[in-house]
């Protein structure tokens, strides 16, 4: 039997061949464009995020932009609750973000010790406040939330402010709070002059910093709530407030 | 059913389960990609940009991939790069584990930080070790029946 003539095949297969790679080469173009829009996306919307200037405080956007409020120790910056500790006092972290529920149980559990430890000023407290479950659960509870605890720092009740947040957390993680409850916290935290606290509240004023903040945690390797450290050290939460205390209590010199 | 019409037909089989599970875990994470960047960074393995465009771009790979292995087009491409990015969720995954980090691996959305007792190293290395291996196969095998490969 004569060998079949291969002409007819190699033709068929010859423009597929350059199917292939036509196909193959817009595959590949379409998939490293969606990619490249993606990550453009995302970052615009984070950007977008941290630019949006206060929405209706009286105040110009370039003053709510860098506004810092008192007790930070900057602009992004954590919050110090008793400046007034002594030198050989350790430093007590913690991170937490107000829509987080371990946070709350945290609170619950560990919170009159923490205090007691800041009323004898047996330790430094420093408060990281994070927001990045607004990210996770798409709304802006969270930085609404940090927001009224800053403009409660600007008349010393940042403390009480936080507490009131977490004793108030909706049972259902995502509900978030509402306007009304926010201003709630302020009254109940005794912040005095509930007028400057309104207007601070109703202007985000310290969104800018809130976002600084959560930026300048997540980048210092912070990233889960509630994280708590003694003297730089993480500490391991068993549900024991001896926790804290053993553990200032072993750093102080 | 002869010996090669099998291993077509178990191709196949791999093609779609490795294809559906990207196509699902990036369609999960595409609609907040705020949140993908966040469960990159919970690994703290990248530095913080990196991580962020990782996060963004990730979900959109996933899917694509995805698709093409589901309709069987560019089965081997298709393979390989699905198998590198089960080789670094495997590498991302234990070093977590190792590094005593309490994460959800973020798979399928979510992730961050979680309650130690919650977190599930042995099953998501299980499944994406799994899922290496049959991305492997499609790699050194890539010919699987009903595959839009043979189209072209």
């Amino acid at each position: 039997m004569p060998r079949p003539d291969a002409t007819d095949k190699l033709a068929a297969t010859a423009p597929a061949q350059t199917n292939r790679l036509i196909v193959g080469g817009l595959v590949a173009i379409l998939t490293l464009g969606a990619i490249f829009a993606a990550i453009f996306l995302g970052i615009n919307n984070t950007s977008k995020n941290t630019s949006t200037p206060a929405a209706s405080g009286g105040q110009s956007a370039a003053t709510a932009a860098k506004a810092t409020p008192k007790g930070a120790t900057e602009f992004g910056g954590p919050m110090v609750v008793n400046p007034g500790a002594p030198g050989n006092v350790p430093v007590l972290d913690i991170y937490e973000d107000p829509q987080c529920p371990v946070c709350a149980q945290f609170e619950q559990i560990y919170g009159p010790t923490v205090k007691g430890l800041v009323q004898a000023n047996a330790a430094k407290l420093v408060v990281h406040t994070m927001t990045f479950l607004d990210t996770n659960l798409k709304n802006d509870s969270s930085v609404r939330a940090a927001n009224g605890a800053f403009c409660a720092a600007d008349q010393g009740k940042f403390y009480d402010y936080m507490a009131q947040v977490y004793a108030n957390q909706p049972a259902k993680e995502g509900t978030g709070y509402p306007a009304e409850q926010l201003t709630s916290f302020a009254v109940k935290a005794g912040v005095a002059d509930q007028q400057a606290w309104a207007s601070c509240q109703a202007g985000l004023t310290y969104q800018a910093h809130t976002l600084a903040l959560e930026t300048n945690t997540e980048k210092s390797g912070v990233n889960g709530t509630p994280t708590v450290k003694v003297a730089g050290q993480t500490l391991k939460l068993t549900g024991n407030p001896a926790d804290i205390t053993d553990a200032v209590k072993a750093a102080t010199k | 059913m002869t010996r090669r019409r099998g291993l077509d037909l178990l191709g196949t089989v791999l093609r779609l389960v490795v294809g559906g599970v990207l196509l699902v875990a990036g369609a999960l994470k595409v609609t907040n990609l705020g949140a993908s960047a966040l469960a990159v960074r919970a690994y703290q393995l990248l530095p913080y940009d990196l991580a962020g465009y990782v996060g963004y771009g990730l979900p959109v790979l996933e899917i694509i991939i995805g698709l093409l292995l589901i309709v069987g087009l560019f089965t081997r491409a298709a393979s390989l790069v699905a198998g590198l990015l089960m080789l670094a969720f495997v590498i991302g995954i234990s070093w977590a584990w190792a590094k005593g980090l309490s994460i959800d691996c973020g798979c399928f959305g979510g992730g961050g930080e979680i309650a130690s007792a919650r977190t599930a190293y042995p099953l998501e290395l299980t499944r994406d070790v799994a899922l290496l291996v049959a991305a492997g196969w499609l790699v050194r095998r890539p010919a699987t029946a009903y595959a839009l490969d043979s189209r072209l």
